[in-house]
């Protein structure tokens, strides 16, 4: 189709001809030569098609932070003109070298030319990169252009970030969190490991009665006494994850939320790592139970779940999460890790909950296998004004009376500040030396 | 290749300038302008020597006013230097429409100097420069859609400038084929001469014909073309 371009030429071409011939004017008639000739000059000549659009960028695994190159190999075969080529870009991508709307010139020749940009992947999800969009002009619009899009769409995962786990590892000390790294797991299948004689309870394999032992004790009317085993594995760590609202603190890219999810991730992998089994319950989003298992598999199930997570418009769902995991946390006893931030307002439930599982877990042991991860909001944004600096300090001073009583309480707690340091080195802090 | 966005201003300043000297030089020849000359002999004898100068600044200035800085009104601009140049034009006309009404004397000052060839020339200067005046404008509009957008500058200005090198060749095309329809058409006209002389129907109904020819062919050209997918 032609365009306002050339339909305005042909008008004046068949205005001034029609003058010509009724005044009988061959230079108006020659005149009105012009603008014809050039419209069948330049329709003659077609606008770029017949494209053909490869990609050639690798879309595997993703971790936030990192930069990734897009490209795309454009065989263009028709035509004279300009190429336009364009890719929508999903949400939460940064333009860091390149542009992802391009031009190119398409000479007389078939002509092969490269689309690439590359972008930084800021928030972890799950993302799709739509098909290449394209528009073909003619070299002086005279022809209506030609668009479409060609290729498939892409999905790509980008993964939060994951620990550094050999500095955690290859730190020499003692623990402050009540979790040593060769704790045994009271449940599973049992080895040949010896550990205690203890009496005989219902349920005990007849085999494992120790019969000499028995009859050392005198007197008749006493319990069989049965060999007790180490049990296969390590401990469970229980991660509770607090998926609330108000911890959108930030930006849509940096926000505590998003830190939470770093927290949980980074958790998962350094625990599963060492061999634990780590089970999940995300609160104040719904209620969700990740049941407890060792081995990669469990990380990447963990994981993919964090990819989609939304926060949650609830903000009291702790003690029924803690509820939910009972039969959890009473049969392996486990490491139970909740990440949450203690400076909103319904923090009292998270201390509602550590006493709750105070009273599961701590009668025990000597020191509460709970550490609370308190992700710090109020430094997560630079303060632009006085007020609010001042705004922080009143937060984290209304933030530590809670910390404080969750430490008298028996739990741990990691105070971080995404702000200042990373989580591995917030983690290492923890683990200092005592 | 990236070229200065100066000289593309320049050059479109100096096809305003061209347009007006044809505009300027054809009405220049014209007898109507040596009677305006006369009238303004009687009023103030002193800017005789340089009217012709002055209509063609005054010209040129409307055309760099409107075109480079308001960027549009290249139509009226083009239409004034045609206006400027038809006294000159209107005394090709074969068809006598001033005797017809009975405007013998204004039929007077309807007469030039120059010859058709001359004319011709003038005539297809005009034009061209207004295409290449109006392409050019419409190239720079559509470079500056383009950076707006956000693409990459130097992509933008290699197609900038390898789109103006397509308008000169489609031009200089054009031109040359008009050129040799014109030859063609005086040729033709020599060997009809004495067959048309001897035509007895009007001369409009073979330009219909003629025109008609041609936007047939303007529509197979454009309706022959599939869309890419």
């Amino acid at each position: 189709m032609l365009t306002k371009y050339s339909l305005k030429f042909i008008a004046i071409f068949i205005f001034s001809l029609l003058l010509g011939l009724i005044l009988g004017n061959r230079i108006i008639i020659a005149m009105s030569l012009l603008p014809l000739s050039f419209i069948l000059v330049g329709i003659i000549l077609e606008s770029p098609g017949d494209l053909l659009i490869r990609k050639t960028w690798n879309s595997s695994r993703i971790w936030v932070g990192d930069t990734i190159e897009i490209k795309y190999e454009v065989t263009v075969r028709k035509g004279l003109g300009p190429v336009f080529l364009f890719q929508d870009l999903p949400a939460h991508f940064a333009l860091v070298e390149g542009n992802n709307f391009q031009v190119f010139w398409k000479g007389w020749h078939s002509g092969n030319y490269t689309f690439a940009y590359k972008i930084c992947c800021t928030k972890r999800g799950i993302y799709t990169f739509f098909p290449v969009k394209w528009e073909s002009n003619h070299v002086l619009k005279l022809t209506q252009p030609h668009v479409g899009d060609s290729g498939e769409s892409v999905e790509i995962q980008v993964h939060p970030k994951i620990l550094n786990i050999r500095r955690v590892k290859n730190l020499k000390g003692i623990s402050s969190v009540p979790f040593p790294v060769n704790d045994i797991a009271r449940m599973g299948v049992a080895t040949t490991d010896f550990r205690e004689i203890r009496s005989y309870v219902y349920g005990d394999p007849i085999k494992n009665i120790n019969w000499k032992a028995t009859a050392r004790v005198s007197s008749p009317d006493s319990w069989p006494l049965t060999n007790e085993y180490e049990v296969e594995g390590k401990k469970t760590v229980w991660l509770f994850l607090d998926a609330a609202g108000e911890l959108e603190i930030g930006t849509n890219i940096q926000n505590a939320f998003e830190y939470c999810i770093e927290a949980a991730n980074a958790l998962t992998y350094y625990y599963i790592n060492q061999g634990y089994r780590v089970g999940m319950y995300i609160f104040n989003g719904g209620g969700e139970l990740l049941y407890p298992d060792a081995g990669k598999k469990q990380f990447l199930k963990i994981s993919r779940h964090l990819l989609g997570l939304r926060p949650g418009m609830r903000n009291d769902e702790f003690l029924s999460a803690i509820e939910k995991s009972r039969q959890y946390i009473l049969g392996n006893a486990p490491l139970c890790v909740i990440i949450t931030g203690l400076d909103s307002k319904h923090a009292d439930t998270i201390t509602a909950g550590v006493k709750q599982l105070h009273r599961m877990l701590g009668r025990r042991r000597q020191k509460l296998p709970v550490m609370v991860v308190n992700v710090a909001g109020y430094n997560i944004m630079p303060a632009h004004r006085e007020l609010d600096e001042n705004a922080r300090v009143l937060l984290k001073l209304r933030t530590r009376p809670k910390i404080q009583e969750l430490r008298r309480l028996g739990a741990a707690v990691l105070d971080w500040s995404p702000a200042r340091e990373s989580f591995g080195t917030a983690l290492i802090r923890q683990m200092r030396v005592r | 290749m990236r070229i200065s966005n100066w000289v593309f201003q320049t050059a479109e300043g100096a096809f305003i300038a061209i347009m007006s000297l044809c505009g300027t030089a054809t009405l220049a020849s014209s007898k109507l302008f040596t009677s305006f000359q006369g009238f303004i002999r009687v009023r103030v004898p002193g800017i005789v020597p340089y009217t012709a100068l002055i209509i063609g600044v005054v010209l040129f200035l409307i055309g760099m006013f409107l075109i480079m800085v308001k960027n549009r009104g290249r139509g009226f601009f083009a239409a004034l230097v045609v206006l400027v140049a038809l006294p000159s034009i209107l005394s090709f006309d074969s068809l006598d429409l001033f005797r017809l009404l009975k405007l013998d004397s204004v039929r007077a000052q309807f007469t030039t100097k120059l010859n058709s060839a001359e004319m011709t020339a003038l005539g297809a200067g005009i034009i061209t420069c207004y295409l290449l005046i109006n392409f050019m404008s419409l190239l720079r509009k559509s470079r500056n859609d383009i950076a707006a957008q956000g693409a990459d500058l130097s992509g933008t200005d290699s197609v900038y400038f390898k789109s103006h090198l397509g308008l000169l060749a489609i031009t200089a095309i054009a031109l040359t084929i008009a050129v040799l329809i014109m030859g063609l058409a005086w040729g033709i006209e020599l060997v009809s001469h004495t067959a048309m002389a001897h035509w007895s129907g009007s001369l409009f109904v073979v330009g219909l014909g003629c025109v008609l020819l041609l936007i047939t062919y303007v529509y197979w050209v454009v309706s022959r073309r599939k869309p890419s997918s």
